[in-house]
């Protein structure tokens, strides 16, 4: 399969989870391909990032380059070697 | 006139600031956990109602500090009993103040990215704080009472 290399932009209280890695080379060449390797290597990222039925928390933002996933094909985007993927969160609580 | 306008805008910041978080801790949360399994976390519901009361909560504590300061300003306190009486509403705003920002930085962030069994042991404690952030807002308010 078909390898793919990243840049990972994500915030520290993310960081903690994936040991604050900063790029991944992976199998695969779609968002589903790159959460996959991350929850197979650290656990529990998939229940961090997903609801129950499959789709992104609706407060988490995940951007591929400056493009919001969810206005590209969601987690079936195509990444290409060298792309930065980012992760943002939805200013909240009080 | 100024001193009304002041008086108006501290007590509707209150209650905007108080009547959030009464909404939050003694309402919805109850309500919400009952919407989804045991081993869950509403949060769908739980998150999204943060994204909407983030703003409201923040003008509040902007209004009441203002407000607050001005008032102060122009009806310095003078006797040992209103000094004492001012001494514990600052104090217990600034109790406010410090447990919502705590949660804003530190408990939200971690909340949004947590598994469910985290998230319920995240806002439990969340819970304690908000409990206490009403109680010091119903001291403060009455405090405020016994001043004006």
């Amino acid at each position: 399969m078909e390898k793919t290399h990243v840049k990972i932009k994500f915030p520290n209280q993310f960081g903690q989870y994936i040991s604050y890695i900063d790029n991944l080379e992976f199998e695969g060449t779609k968002i589903d391909d790159f959460i996959n390797t991350l929850d197979g290597i650290y656990g529990d990222i998939k229940e961090r990032i997903f609801e129950s039925d499959g789709r992104v928390r609706p407060y988490i933002n995940l951007f591929l380059g400056s493009k919001n996933i969810e206005s590209l094909e969601g987690i079936h985007t195509k990444i290409n070697n060298g792309d930065t993927i980012a992760l943002l969160l939805s200013r909240a609580g009080g | 006139m100024l001193k009304i306008f002041l008086l108006n805008v501290h007590l509707i910041a209150t209650i905007v600031w108080v009547g959030a978080v009464f909404m939050g801790t003694f309402i919805d949360w109850p309500a919400a956990k009952k919407t989804v399994k045991e081993d869950e976390f509403p949060f769908r519901f739980i998150v999204g109602q943060g994204s909407r009361v983030f703003y409201s909560v923040y003008t509040g504590i902007f209004l009441i500090w203002s407000s607050g300061i001005g008032l102060v300003i122009l009806h310095p306190p003078q006797t040992p009993r209103e000094i004492l009486m001012l001494v514990g509403k600052v104090l217990a705003l600034t109790f406010m103040t410090g447990f919502t920002m705590y949660g804003t930085f530190f408990t939200w962030p971690k909340l949004q990215l947590a598994t469910h069994k985290e998230a319920h042991q995240l806002y439990e404690n969340y819970m304690k704080r908000a409990m206490a952030t009403f109680t010091f807002g119903l001291i403060a308010a009455v405090l405020g009472l016994w001043i004006y």
